[in-house]
């Protein structure tokens, strides 16, 4: 069935119709391909007009975000002073707005009247010229508005001409007003006072942005605030704990002083008898001597005297030797004390273990006579770097601690070993020991189980702290009803 | 179906028949559209089938014969219409274009198409598997449409269609083999 060739008149009439019908059915396509050209341009435009609104909308959300990381931003200025904060939030806020000129008053807290602090001006020239003070800013004479904090209520738009004109005539132009309240706390509210000379549409979202840029920079005032009362609080806080330290520090020698005076009484006491006893016998060998020289005979008593004499001269060395070593034990007990007295001055020395050990003893021995036996295993050979006056505090401390832990009468063993490249020092007692429940808070500042009054609950806290910066360990292990061992490691030399 | 397949079909009636036949297939079959297309429309798939039978019974051959033949037409046309499709070094890379790169621009073009889906598949030296996946089961068409794609890339091939979906298979599949060696 190929397309026919046209033979008769017949054929091309035939033909022809043919081609009518097919030329009016394409003249139709052409013109839905028309309609539908011209549906997708209109469509076209709309997208394009739909996208530049969108551009311009991105465009403006991205100015709003600007404008509240410059806000956000203001936190890290690191001022203490919120005027100058304010003053930065001004110029931010004044940009953003196109406000000719911006103030922030302060309100009086007992007047509730708002005095100026600081201002920003767009123009340069007014910049200048109120750059360096913020007094003369709304004209020398002016001190207070004449409006009320608590009379300014979020005033939107709100004609502030009349005030404006009062203030300074030069600004009377600037007769449009955006007011915001900023209350950073009871004693510190501020009024922020955007003025324009024309009625600028400040529309919803430009107004919902500023006030969203004010609670931040209330939030950052604020924070200043607190950080400020924190950092006081911290050094409050420091002060406290060392005067603290210092009372634990008097407590252990309130603790310590009753043995030390007994320890110190005892020598002084032979040695004041021993001395009165020198002092007769200075008298007999002195009456003898002048007898002597002045050729006068002895007399019928010279056999007595000789005696006496030959008595002192046995007596003396002993009287001598005993009283030296009393004087040698009271130097000790002074040494360990003045030790001890040195715990904070920080020198790092090298010292050894065992003498510190006899210091505390020493120091403790009265504390401990009436409750226990002390038995000594001092074994390590090795020195320490550190400071003395400390660890003697520490080793007084567990030693009273062991003293105290036995009820009646025990014992308590203090030993010294070497341990690969440390030294240990054991202060082992048979007390009633300590419950598994505060074995854990043992080295809490503050955790004490001695009556009010009567621990600080900071001996053991301090002493750790006083370990590790040695920096040893103390290990306890303790068994209720057994007892209980501390372990001291510290690093030998 | 897109209108330009139905324009392209009326083109090549017309060319080959004359517009009298034309008229008389449009008339026949009692199509809505009255014959008038345009390119970029979406028009129903039943005016396909409807102008199918109505050339079927006026040519007296049959509608996968007549599919076949306008597959080498539709993809001559396409190549007029859009050489830039047609730029593919070979007949394998613009094979494995066809789903991966015209499907998804006539998609993005016209959001309402659904062209058919091709799975190109265990591609050697001389031969591959393709996989045809449509609802309007146009498999002959596609089988024309490869035939006459290898012959613009100057090749020579044999489309052998190994399963179908008019014998109740979910999609077709079909074997295509170089005939000449192809070094």
């Amino acid at each position: 069935m190929r397309a026919k060739k046209i033979q008769t008149m017949e054929d091309a009439y035939e033909e022809i119709e043919a081609l009518e019908t097919a030329f009016m059915r394409e003249q139709k396509s052409r013109e839905k391909a028309e309609m539908i050209f011209e549906e997708k341009a209109s469509n076209l435009f709309k997208v394009n007009a739909h996208l530049h609104e969108q551009y311009l909308s991105s465009t403006k959300s991205n100015q709003e975000i600007d404008y509240l990381l410059k806000i956000t931003h203001l936190e890290d200025e690191h001022s203490d002073d919120n005027v100058s904060i304010i003053k930065k939030f001004l110029n931010i806020s004044s940009v953003h707005l196109w406000s000719e000129a911006s103030f922030a008053f302060l309100c009086d807290v007992e007047t509730q009247k708002l005095r100026p602090v600081t201002s920003y001006f767009l123009s340069s020239d007014q910049q200048e010229k109120n750059r360096d003070s913020d007094k003369v800013f709304l004209g020398e004479s002016f001190e207070f508005l004449e409006i009320h904090f608590n009379s300014v209520n979020p005033l939107r738009y709100s004609k502030f001409s009349q005030e404006m004109r009062r203030i300074n005539p030069a600004y009377s132009h600037l007769n449009h007003s955006y007011l915001c309240p900023l209350e950073v706390d009871e004693d510190e509210k501020y009024l922020i006072w955007f003025t324009f000379s024309n009625a600028i549409e400040l529309d919803e979202i430009t107004i919902e942005l500023v006030d969203r840029g004010m609670t931040q920079l209330k939030s950052i005032l604020q924070k200043g605030k607190s950080k400020k009362l924190l950092f006081e609080n911290y050094q409050k806080l420091k002060e406290m704990k060392s005067q603290l330290v210092q009372s634990e520090k008097m407590a252990s020698i309130g603790t310590i002083s009753a043995g030390i005076a007994h320890e110190i009484n005892n020598p002084l006491s032979f040695l004041l008898t021993n001395s009165e006893v020198l002092k007769e016998y200075l008298v007999t060998i002195f009456d003898y001597i002048k007898k002597l020289e002045s050729g006068i005979q002895v007399d019928e008593n010279q056999a007595e005297t000789k005696k006496n004499i030959d008595y002192i001269i046995n007596d003396t060395p002993m009287l001598m030797k005993e009283s030296l070593e009393g004087i040698e034990r009271i130097r000790e007990i002074i040494n360990g004390l003045r030790a001890f007295s040195r715990a904070d001055d920080g020198e790092l020395k090298e010292f050894d273990v065992n003498a510190c050990i006899e210091s505390s003893l020493r120091l403790v021995s009265n504390e401990l006579k009436h409750k226990c036996k002390v038995r000594k295993k001092l074994e390590s050979a090795r020195k320490v770097k550190g400071s003395e006056g400390q660890i003697i505090q520490v080793l007084t401390n567990l030693l009273v601690n062991s003293a105290q832990a036995i009820e009646e009468y025990g014992v308590v063993e203090i030993s010294s070993r070497d341990e690969g490249d440390n030294i240990v020092i054991s202060i082992k007692d048979n007390g009633k020991g300590i419950s598994k429940e505060n074995l854990n808070k043992l080295f809490t500042p503050f955790f004490t189980t001695k009556p009010v009054g009567q621990g600080t609950g900071l001996g053991l806290s301090i002493s750790y702290g006083i370990v590790q910066r040695h920096k040893g360990t103390i290990n306890v292990e303790s068994s209720v009803g057994i007892g209980t061992i501390f372990d001291i490691v510290l690093p030998a030399l | 179906m897109k209108g330009i397949i139905f324009v392209a079909l009326s083109e090549m009636i017309q060319k080959m028949y004359g517009h009298k036949v034309w008229n008389n297939f449009l008339s026949d079959s009692q199509v809505s559209s009255q014959g008038i297309y345009t390119a970029a429309e979406n028009y129903d798939d039943k005016e396909a089938d409807l102008l199918l039978n109505s050339i079927s019974k006026g040519l007296g051959k049959n509608k996968n014969d007549i599919l076949y033949i306008f597959g080498l037409y539709l993809i001559k046309y396409y190549k007029r219409k859009y050489p830039a499709s047609f730029a593919h070094k070979s007949f394998i890379d613009f094979m494995l274009s066809v789903d991966k790169v015209i499907h998804v621009e006539i998609g993005r073009i016209s959001p309402n198409s659904t062209p058919p889906k091709l799975k190109i598949l265990d591609i050697e030296k001389d031969k591959f598997i393709m996989h045809y996946f449509s609802k309007r089961k146009l498999c002959h068409l596609a089988q024309g449409l490869t035939c006459g794609a290898a012959r613009i890339y100057g090749e020579d091939i044999e489309c052998k269609h190994l399963e179908c979906m008019h014998d109740g298979k979910d999609h077709c599949v079909f074997e295509v083999t170089y005939r000449k060696g192809k070094e």
